[in-house]
């Protein structure tokens, strides 16, 4: 009896030993997580797109919107992610069932879209999507090679004054390849091998011969076929002041402008003229647009009133002898721009009447429309420092691009979807 | 006084007899006529039970030689006179138990007086310092390892004695040396249960010890009962639990974790989020998932393209190690002894003691395995083949599984990964998360122990006896690779929907090339590339006499021979390139001849021991006499040392090391005590044989076999007293000069060509310091000790540590590192009161006594905190300016004794950390900006300003507490972006101010103590909180049965 009771008090005491024990140990449970990996964990429902739009037509890389619909999005526009081709989009509206996005930049006809949405571990996906690009580089000219101005005859070749750094003109094709002119001794050879100087602005003649000029005051000729440049020999003589860029008239009138606070005419024949007198004004760029002459230029006086940068136009006489009406503004740069510094560089225009104007700081192009409104042109993608322009048959806006920092050339080719203006001169 | 050794006796745990043949102590003492105190020639005297006696001479002296440790019992005998029987005769190893014993004639009418010995606090035969723990002693304390007991003692840390390192020591079990060889390190893994007493020689020791510098740990089991079976089984159970204090390792909000999972920043990056910047220095900078799913689809693969909370997904599954300690630490200790069966007496009465002990510590976080492992499993034999001799057989075999902690090294010293700081520390910022979540980051590695011993012990005569030993001892090392990773389609998991992911970071990836996971966490490549397949075999042989010349001159004289053989294959292995493969693979055959001889002079107020020793040490091998740039050292030309290189046979090293111990009892209850001694030891193998070489054959390290022996003369002096029979002061100081330690010496040529480490005697120490200890061993409601430790160490090298031909980078060497260390002492305490209720004691209950048999046991420690440098200005001369907190800790132990037939039970709970304190410790710090971050937060005595109080490192605050750095600006409102976190000092005003939602606020001065200063809110906290602060309270259960 008193062994039976000796052991249930051992075994009493351990009870409560380990009774007391557990409750302490229990109170010292950290009860720490299980691992992060919850292998029961599926996610939110994994969206759906149904179909993407624009289906047809040409959606440019980097520029155009894309309305991607079907459904499980997130109403956030945060916790939705985009991707075509790997390349985040940018979200600007979200619902449940449509995301619109900017697109990507990038391009190609079998673009996989992908959508993400924050909580879900898969993927939406579309296939075979196009975009398209709206700027392509032509070329980039190596270190030591410099691009002045651009030209382009009719079938679309390309002529570039470029210092190699001897000067001379290059030709190219559309795709960028460099076509070398035979000589009679089968050697080859660039376009022109020699320009005595390299061009700020340069133009086709009505001779197939190519007109350039640059600071100096005269004009420069490229025999039709190509060869060595000279100076145009009918008026040697050239203008009273350096010019930087001439255009032809549909009367193969050649205009000029530059330093000299004047635009001059030229025809064929060497005959020389001032068709009209600004005041202290230094011009950048020349163009001939729907019988009117525009020019681009600063003002270098000190009046207060006059537009310090801007456009003008001249309305081309009847005559047909270089003559001009009476200068009007047609936008005042400065006023828009200055604030941040902006000057412009050329101009080109699309034959709907906008302006493309090129310039140093702000948007690279920015587009003045004919009702006077003003756009950047592909803001998102357009590389800045662009100081020549020259259109092409169609749709394309060739842009001879400086790289400032890696001190290179580029050559672009803009799709603008619309034609350029007429090309007087070129035959 | 009758009852304190009635207590005495219970305190003396002996369920069997002692070691027949293990180390032995003396009974002496003197017989004398009752009735005129003259000397009685020719009694009789014998050792009950183990065949042992003398007889008086003719003044009535005797000495018996030879007698295990332990409590026996005297027979004193002689015609004409009463049989006496003195029980409770503890003997000591390699002490002399005095017993006078007075007789009286038969006329008094007794057959027998039975008498009980008392033993004297003061051992006046010590000349040393030396504590002497019984079993019983050691089953109150809240420990479950010998090391653990032994590192309670005055002087010693682990096994750590006085100062030098536990390979300093030699660990003896039952006449056994246990030290392994290659590093001389004591393997101490004994079962408890079959300790029947330990005893630590802290200072000088006899001529007998060799190859120790430090200390002696002799260790004495029990034998089997010739008449019965005996034994224990001893249980401790400690619940699984984390092992620091702080969130979980693998919680998601962890310096590693929380960029990656917290919602607020894991998907915008840690730039973008909400966190402030303070909270941004606390954790890695982490792009965000969003970003990781942009890159993943950028690239041209688009089989790896991921959503943001895919990328996370595939995170979690990298990291999914669930590394939570889930198992129980235990210990498993068993013990068994006894006749041998089937044996009868005509082949020496066979015993024999088995032990089997297996111990589980789970690491703080799992490593390649999860946990420390230890077993070890001894079978003991005794026999006595002739009533004058003793043999005794042992067997033991053990294990030690763990992970090395060498990645990129090899393991030239079998050390394996243990305590939560050692593993914890290898982590950092730089070496990433990957040992967190990669199991086999570090190799596992086993060691494997062999150890047989056969000894034989005759007594020539009653006065002369001598003991042959062979031991054999084989330690195999076994680092290896984890097994390889499975990356087959078949065996991958599909982590969500069409996304398969391999097993990775489990599994063996080391074909070289770094592989990461998606947040760049390593998961191959370069992993556990060490490897050790040595195996290292000891063979002694050893012969001692010991003789007792006349009553005052005990000699002992003896020869060893110590055989090694080291076969070294340590390597590490990169299986995928041609770096980071290097060999120390070697075959050598050192031996060592040793030969002493000591005396022990015993006369009434003086005992010496007097000694001296011979040590010969050949390494056996060839040294190779090179340059110190030397062309050999050199790619291409190192793997040709052994064909090309000049070289010659190594030399004898020999010694002569003199001892001397003296003993002055001053009085019956005091004693006066100095030693002076020479000690010498062989350098660990490494330091003598290692050629280590990367694959090119380029040296990187090379070993001297013509090493001195390490030296160190070891000076004591100590004084004992026995305080009202109820105390023992011990007070003992000391100092040890220590020279010719090993140490390696870098050499680099001018190109850069010869790179390498050569061993050498360049490494030297001052040890001085004093030790006071209490003790209470005898008490009817409280025994224990407190004891106190003082050392001061210096250490320095003789020459330089480092050569450059390059004499530019010589001097800038020089400049750098000073040659010598300054000592930072670190006083420290252990105390221990044992309180007990007296054996039927309180109200008898139903025929017992429930109140008898409680015992409480608390062990407290302290520790001065260590002194450290913190000099942010680089200011010349500042050493040692700041200190850390003193640590200290109270363990307890809460027992129930109870009986139940012949079975002896003892129920129970330890609580380590009693008080759940916290002590910060460096491994919290993922690098060292963070560890400057603490300290410029802490506010020091000897700074100004705000940042002026008197902070100590270690100082902490508390979980919980928000961060609120203090900031001086010269005017607050000058701030642009102010933080909302940081309490600003404004110089020009002397305001406190703080930036709220309200904008500027004032905070007043008590506001400021109260809820900055006071709450130490002001410390910027280590960034691995969960490696801040170790080992929490914990609780674990244990069961003893003896019978």
């Amino acid at each position: 009896m008193a062994r039976m009771e000796n052991k249930n008090f051992i075994i009493g005491t351990l009870y409560t030993l380990i009774l007391i024990a557990t409750f302490v140990v229990g109170c010292e449970d950290n009860n720490y997580p299980e691992s992060i990996y919850d292998p029961n964990d599926k996610g939110e429902t994994t969206p759906v797109i149904t179909s993407v739009e624009p289906s047809m037509g040409k959606v440019f890389a980097g520029i155009d919107t894309v309305w991607i619909n079907g459904g499980n999005f997130s109403n956030v526009i945060e916790d939705n992610f985009v991707f075509f081709g790997g390349e985040p989009a940018t979200v600007v509206i979200a619902t449940e069932t449509q995301l619109t996005v900017i697109a990507p930049p990038i391009s190609g006809s079998s673009i996989l879209i992908k959508v993400a949405v924050a909580g879900v571990f898969n993927f939406a996906e579309f296939q075979n999507y196009s975009l398209f690009e709206s700027v392509v580089e032509v070329i980039s000219f190596g270190e030591g090679m410099e691009a002045f101005a651009l030209a382009m005859d009719k079938n679309d070749t390309l002529f570039i004054s470029l210092a190699k750094p001897k000067e001379v003109i290059v030709k190219l094709s559309p795709e960028g390849e460099e076509i070398l002119t035979v000589l009679p001794d089968s050697t080859e050879t660039d376009y022109s091998p020699w320009t005595l100087v390299k061009a700020s602005g340069m133009k086709w003649g009505p001779d197939g011969a190519l007109y350039y000029v640059n600071i100096l005051r005269n004009l420069f000729v490229v025999p039709p076929g190509g060869g060595e440049g000279g100076v145009f020999m009918p008026n040697p003589a050239g203008f009273p002041d350096g010019v930087f860029d001439v255009d032809f008239d549909a009367n193969d009138v050649l205009f000029a402008a530059g330093v000299g606070s004047a635009i001059y005419s030229m025809t064929l024949d060497g005959t020389r003229s001032t068709s009209a007198v600004y005041n202290d004004m230094e011009f950048k760029s020349i163009k001939v647009f729907n019988g009117f002459v525009y020019v681009a230029g600063v003002y270098k006086g000190s009046d207060p009133t006059v537009v310090k940068e801007g456009i003008w136009k001249n309305e081309i006489m009847p005559a047909g002898d270089g003559s001009l009406g009476d200068a009007v503004l047609v936008f005042d740069w400065d006023s828009k721009f200055s604030s941040i510094g902006a000057h412009l560089i050329t101009m080109a225009f699309a034959a709907d009447g906008d302006i493309y104007i090129t310039s140093d700081v702000g948007d690279a192009i920015t587009v003045l429309h004919t009702d006077g409104s003003t756009e950047p042109l592909y803001p998102a993608i357009m590389p800045h420092q662009i100081n020549n322009l020259t259109w092409g048959s169609g749709d394309f806006l060739y842009a001879n691009r400086w790289d400032r920092d890696n001190k290179k050339s580029h050559i672009l080719k803009i799709d603008i979807r619309k034609p350029g203006a007429q090309y007087h001169g070129r035959q | 006084m009758l009852k304190r050794l009635i207590i005495l006796s219970q305190l003396v745990f002996l369920l069997s007899t002692p070691a027949l043949a293990g180390v032995t102590g003396k009974i002496s003492g003197r017989i004398t006529d009752s009735q005129n105190n003259e000397g009685l020639p020719g009694v009789n005297l014998i050792v009950e039970g183990i065949s042992l006696g003398a007889a008086t001479d003719n003044n009535g002296y005797y000495i018996i030689l030879h007698i295990p440790p332990g409590i026996h019992v005297l027979k004193a005998s002689l015609i004409g006179y009463t049989n006496i029987t003195v029980s409770n005769v503890i003997v000591v190893i390699e002490q002399t138990t005095n017993i006078d014993i007075n007789m009286s004639s038969e006329v008094l009418g007794l057959d027998e007086v039975t008498i009980m010995a008392e033993r004297p606090l003061v051992i006046k035969d010590v000349s040393n310092s030396q504590l002497n723990i019984d079993a019983n002693t050691i089953e109150t304390i809240p420990v479950l390892d010998v090391t653990e007991v032994i590192g309670l003692q005055a002087g010693i840390r682990g096994l750590s004695i006085r100062g030098g390192s536990s390979s300093q020591s030699t660990f003896i079990l039952d006449g056994i040396v246990l030290n392994d060889e290659r590093s001389n390190v004591p393997y101490s893994a004994v079962s408890l249960g079959s300790i029947s007493e330990v005893q630590i020689q802290l200072g000088g020791f006899n001529a007998e010890y060799g190859n120790a510098r430090s200390g002696i740990i002799n260790v004495i089991t029990k034998d089997g009962n010739k008449d019965r079976y005996s034994g224990s089984f001893i249980l401790n159970y400690e619940p699984a639990g984390a092992k620091h204090f702080g969130p979980s390792i693998y919680g998601n909000d962890t310096y590693f974790t929380r960029p990656y999972m917290d919602p607020d920043v894991s998907f915008v990056g840690t730039d973008n989020g909400p966190w402030d910047a303070y909270t941004r220095k606390q954790y890695p900078r982490f792009e965000g998932w969003n970003s990781i799913s942009a890159a993943t689809l950028a690239d041209s693969d688009p089989s790896n393209d991921l959503t943001p909370e895919g990328a996370k997904r595939l995170y979690e599954w990298q990291h999914r190690r669930d590394g939570n300690i889930a198992k129980p630490d235990y210990t498993l200790d068993i013990s068994a002894g006894g006749p041998v069966p089937l044996l009868d007496s005509n082949l020496g009465s066979p015993t024999f003691y088995a032990s089997f002990r297996e111990l589980r510590e789970m690491f703080i976080f799992p490593l390649s395995r999860d946990s420390y492992k230890e077993n070890s499993a001894r079978l003991k034999i005794t026999a006595e083949p002739t009533p004058d001799s003793k043999l005794l057989l042992t067997a033991s075999y053990g294990e030690t599984r763990s992970v090395s902690p060498y990645n990129w090294t090899t393991t030239p010293t079998g050390s394996v990964l243990r305590s939560s700081f050692g593993i914890a520390n290898l982590i950092n910022s730089s070496s990433g998360n990957s040992i967190i979540y990669m199991p086999g980051w570090y190799s596992p590695s086993t060691i494997y122990r062999n150890i047989f011993g056969i000894k034989y012990d005759r007594v020539i005569n009653t006065k002369t006896f001598y003991e042959i030993k062979l031991q054999h001892n084989v330690n195999r090392y076994n680092t290896f690779k984890t097994a390889d990773r499975d990356t087959s389609e078949k065996s991958k998991t599909e982590i969500f929907q069409g996304v398969f992911a391999d097993e990775a970071p489990y599994g063996y990836r080391g074909d070289g090339e770094g592989s990461t996971a998606i947040d760049g966490m390593g998961i191959g490549g370069w992993m556990n590339l060490g490897r050790d397949k040595s195996t290292i075999s000891t063979t002694s042989l050893r012969f001692d006499l010991s003789g007792q010349l006349n009553n005052n001159n005990q000699y002992k004289t003896g020869i060893n021979f110590v055989y090694n053989d080291y076969n070294i294959k340590s390597f590490t292995r990169n299986p995928g390139k041609d770096t980071w493969n290097r060999d120390q693979v070697y075959r050598v055959n050192p031996y060592r001849l040793n030969a002493y001889l000591q005396d022990k002079l015993e006369f009434e107020g003086f005992i010496a021991n007097i000694g001296g020793r011979l040590d010969l040490s050949t390494s056996n091998s060839d040294r190779y006499m090179l340059g110190d740039y030397d062309n050999f050292y050199k790619e291409g030309m190192g793997d040709l040392l052994e064909e090309g290189a000049p070289k010659e046979k190594s030399k004898t090293q020999w010694s002569i090391s003199p001892r001397l111990g003296i003993s002055h009892p001053i009085s019956e209850n005091s004693k006066f005590y100095f030693n002076y001694g020479h000690f010498r030891q062989e350098p660990s193998s490494t330091f003598r044989f290692r050629i280590q070489r990367e694959s090119s054959g380029l040296v990187t390290s090379i070993g001297n076999p013509n090493l001195n022996f390490e030296k160190t003369v070891s000076y004591e002096i100590g004084y004992s007293h026995n305080i009202y029979d109820q105390y023992l002061l011990n007070l003992g100081a000391y100092y040890k000069d220590v020279t010719d330690q090993k140490g390696w010496i870098y050499y680099q040529n001018i190109n850069n060509t010869v790179q390498y480490l050569k061993a050498a005697n360049n490494n030297y120490e001052d040890i001085r310091g004093f030790e006071v200890t209490v003790d209470k061993r005898l008490g009817t409601w409280l025994t224990g000790f407190i004891n106190y430790t003082y050392m001061v160490q210096t250490s320095g090298f003789f020459g330089v540590t480092s050569n450059f031909q390059d004499t530019k980078l010589q001097s800038e060497f020089l400049i750098r590192n000073p040659k010598q260390s300054r000592p930072s002492p670190r006083p420290y305490m252990r105390a221990n009161f044992d309180i007990h209720t007296p054996k039927n004691w309180g109200r008898e209950l139903f025929g017992m006594y429930p109140t008898w048999g409680w015992n409480v046991n608390l062990l407290g420690t302290w520790e001065a905190g260590a002194l450290s440098t913190y000099n942010p200005e680089r200011k010349s001369g500042i050493v040692n300016n700041v200190q850390w907190k003193d640590t200290y800790n109270i363990d307890v132990r809460f027992t129930k004794y109870a009986k139940i037939r012949d079975y002896d039970f003892q129920f129970f709970i330890d609580v380590t950390n009693f008080l759940n304190s916290k002590f910060l410790s460096t491994a919290g710090f993922s690098d060292n900006f963070d560890n400057v971050a603490y300290l410029e937060s802490l506010h020091f005595s000897w700074e100004e300003g705000i940042e002026k109080g008197n902070d100590r490192l270690g100082e902490y605050r508390e979980e919980g507490v928000e961060f609120v750095p203090m900031l001086s600006v010269q005017n607050f409102a000058d701030l642009e972006i102010p933080s909302r976190r940081v309490l600003y000092y404004d110089l020009s005003t002397e305001k406190y101010m703080q930036f709220t939602d309200e904008g500027w606020i004032e905070r007043d001065l008590s506001w400021v103590n109260r809820e900055v200063l006071d709450k130490k809110a002001y410390i910027d906290m280590p960034n691995f909180t969960y490696f801040t602060f170790f080992n929490p309270r914990k609780i674990s259960f244990g069961l003893k049965v003896s019978f």
